[in-house]
């Protein structure tokens, strides 16, 4: 494997990693992680409540 | 430390307009009941150490409804600074019912009169300076819409929170006063002394959540003064309560000179008169909704997404990333990865984005100018026919943005038969994650047609209705449909920048979603499809997934998409419903524009015929929701009902999709008569008995049980 392979590789295992602990972090704070957007929780300032 | 201020009011008084005008924060603005259940905050706008809360709109503090609950809870238990109640000038009488109850908690109260334009455009007028006199509490005129007055009013409050002078409590008639001095004695000691008047309400009502440590003798003799109270008034010590605020509300109404009562139609009354109309009602809401999906799949988003999809995500992004990939000399399973997996797969469903904001976008103007809660009213006529409530459409129209918070606002339907109803077919309704999979099927395989969208929609609404009346005549399901009673807010023109935030929210929570969930999802789809079960790249058909999918596709093959491919792209929905656009993204080489030139979809009509693609979207459409969805119903309703939800869902979802492709490909003469179609005619036939059989008697059980005694 050259440079560039080992790199991006190096960025798409964090991104995997980044996007798992989104979504961990979303449902800990009781968001939705499946929200597409649709829900009046948008944004996530509501206070999760209405995704408990 | 910081400084808390609740903001409390009855629902559509504007309290989360001023919670806006306050903080700057994004919040969302919704005109019927269940559209929080939660409280929110924020921080005043120039002072940092003053945070505002938001509580959710309540008619009272009894402790019938979930935001009651949670409104009263925090009042009593976590005790902010002070309460700035935001009273709707032209409801002026209702809304101090709630502020009767308000200055019992023995809290600091600033009044905030909203709406004054409203009540001055009736005719009417409010004496403020003579409600603040009869109040005892400061009252503050605003216009929350207009941003008049707002941070005058919160620093009014904070004023009353630094002087910690409580409210004092409005008195009732004699006796209940003499009642309430008694119970407050057996009180004492038992809670705090600024609870005292609250604790002694609440023990007279008889409130099934007021919990004191009080002995046995205590608890006699609080019984023994509201007996009392009640013999002497020949009524219930609950009623006698809620009569005597509703006195208190009228005197103190009358004391402010609320003068010019109504007599004239209002300009919300007279758009009301058309669109609440018996007859012209359901023909406009089937036009409004059919101008929603109109715009937002065949005109205004089309344009925009057939460029991201056939400029930025076909000529652009994949062309520049193949080309950087092959100067960076990397392996061939990478430049797989990156092209045919991750670009391919959430280049798809990024490429909707334009035409969900768009839906967005309707959507939000159609909450915020009020019309959405006229749909609830007029489905409650149409859903009453059939022993359903319009109180069971509040959480299906919060489903059309995500069915979450739809499956979750079910919480305010007390009946629990008509909850689990409303819970099973909530999801029946399109939500915005699905809008993806419907603008695909209407773009590759029907031409853009303008009447796949909304006909996608009122599969759901009729999915609905006829799962409601074919439950209702199930014995667990049979009863009277749930009193509907809710407030018609006015009508007014929603602030564009209102819109607009709601419409980047979600727009934002979208690509959110797309760089996380679907990043995941497709890149496992793609290593499933390009590697086999000894981990060696293979062509797609010899893969890991097409194993898989080939096991599962004979299911779908009476649907008309027997293809793995479609199998897997329905299975994968589960993890998220624009999942399936992902999937085939990747499955159908999404990334790669054909040479002649024919559309990147194109590869999708070789599996699809149009039918056979409608069957594939009804399927998707009504099938099991999304895992956080699911995840939904479970916290409702249980494990063995999230079951028997999940599991009626599939199995109308299969027949309806197996009996529109037998159907639908007899009629086209892509099929002839066969087996398939004589299954499509016993399902259409039990289908029209359990829709059209008598509805069973309830007391049938009663004499039941009465003969086995």
């Amino acid at each position: 494997m050259n440079l560039p392979t080992i790199l991006i590789v190096l960025v798409l295992v964090i991104a995997v990693v980044l996007a798992v602990r989104s979504i961990v972090k979303d449902k800990k704070k009781g968001g939705c992680s499946g929200c597409s957007g649709g829900c009046s929780c948008s944004g996530h300032s509501h206070g999760g409540g209405c995704c408990h | 430390m910081g400084m808390k201020i609740a903001l409390a009011g009855n629902p559509n008084c504007g309290k989360t307009t001023l919670f806006n005008a306050l903080t700057g924060a994004s919040q969302h603005v919704g005109n019927w009941p269940g559209v929080t259940v939660e409280k929110k905050e924020g921080k005043l706008r120039g002072h940092g150490d003053v945070i505002i809360q938001d509580l959710p709109g309540v008619y009272s503090l009894s402790p019938y409804t979930l935001e009651e609950v949670v409104t009263r809870d925090y009042l009593v238990t976590e005790q902010p600074d002070a309460i700035l109640n935001i009273i709707d000038a032209s409801n002026l009488e209702r809304n101090l019912y709630l502020t009767t109850q308000l200055m019992e908690l023995g809290l600091p109260v600033v009044i905030a009169l909203n709406m004054m334009d409203v009540v001055r455009r009736q005719g009417g007028s409010i004496q403020s300076s003579a409600l603040s006199q009869a109040l005892g509490v400061p009252v503050v005129e605003i216009s929350a819409l207009k941003g008049e007055n707002c941070v005058e009013a919160a620093l009014e409050a904070v004023r009353a929170a630094k002087s910690r002078q409580a409210a004092k409590p409005v008195t009732f008639g004699e006796d209940i006063e003499h009642a309430l001095e008694q119970i407050g004695t057996q009180v004492s000691g038992h809670c705090q002394p600024s609870h005292n008047r609250w604790y002694a309400v609440k023990l007279f009502e008889r409130d099934a959540r007021t919990e004191l440590p009080l002995g046995q003798m205590a608890k006699d003799t609080i019984e023994a003064y509201i007996k009392t109270v009640e013999d002497a008034q020949d009524d219930d010590a609950e009623s006698i309560i809620t009569n005597a605020r509703y006195e208190c509300a009228a005197k103190l109404a009358h004391a402010a000179g609320r003068e010019g009562k109504v007599h004239k139609l209002t300009g919300s009354d007279k758009i009301d008169q058309i669109v609440t109309n018996r007859w012209l009602g359901f023909p406009i809401f089937v036009g409004v909704m059919f101008l929603v999906y109109y715009l937002s799949i065949s005109t205004v988003g089309t344009m925009m997404t057939d460029w991201v999809n056939d400029v930025l995500f076909g000529e652009i992004i994949p062309p520049a990333v193949e080309g950087w990939l092959a100067s960076a000399a990397t392996p061939e399973w990478l430049n797989g990865l990156v092209l045919d997996g991750i670009v391919a797969g959430v280049g798809s469903v990024l490429g909707f984005l334009p035409q969900m904001m768009v839906l967005f976008l309707c959507l939000a103007f159609l909450e915020d100018c009020g019309y959405m809660a006229r749909i609830a009213f007029l489905m409650d006529r149409i859903f009453r026919r059939f022993g359903l409530s319009g109180k069971s459409f509040i959480p299906m129209l919060i489903g059309t943005g995500c069915g979450v918070p739809g499956i979750m606002a079910s919480r305010t339907i007390e009946n629990q038969r008509d909850r689990r109803m409303t819970v099973i077919t909530t999801t029946f309704i399109p939500c915005s994650a699905k809008l993806p999979v419907i603008a695909l099927i209407a773009g590759a395989l029907f031409g853009g047609a303008w009447w796949v969208g909304p006909s996608a929609y009122f599969v759901g609404v009729a999915a609905i209705i006829c799962s409601g009346i074919i439950l209702k005549k199930t014995r667990l399901f049979v009863g009277d449909p749930a009193p509907f009673v809710m407030e018609l807010p006015a009508y007014h023109w929603p602030s564009l920048k209102g819109v607009l935030r709601h419409m980047w929210e979600r727009a934002v929570a979208f690509i959110k979603k797309a760089g996380t969930v679907i990043f995941l999802a497709v890149t496992l789809i793609w290593f499933l499809q390009t590697f086999n079960f000894r981990l060696e790249m293979v062509e797609q058909n010899e893969s890991i997934l097409a194993s898989i999918g080939n096991v599962l596709a004979p299911i779908f093959a009476p649907l008309g998409w027997g293809d793995w491919r479609a199998a897997v792209a329905a299975i994968s929905g589960l993890i998220a419903k624009e999942n399936v656009v992902g999937t085939l993204g990747v499955l159908f080489g999404f990334a790669e524009v054909a040479e002649d030139g024919v559309e990147i979809w194109g590869t999708m009509q070789q599996v699809f015929t149009p039918v056979a693609a409608y069957s594939f979207l009804v399927f998707n459409l009504l099938c099991a929701p999304c895992f956080a969805a699911i995840g939904a119903v479970r916290r409702e309703l249980g494990g063995k009902w999230t079951l028997i939800a999940v599991g009626y869902q599939c199995l109308l979802a299969y027949m309806v999709s197996l009996c529109i492709y037998q159907f639908g490909a007899l009629l086209t003469g892509a099929a002839s008569f066969g087996v398939g179609t004589v299954v499509a005619i016993i399902i259409l036939v039990v289908f029209l008995y359990l829709l059209f059989r008598p509805q069973p008697k309830p007391e049938s059980k009663l004499r039941r049980a009465a003969v086995k005694a």
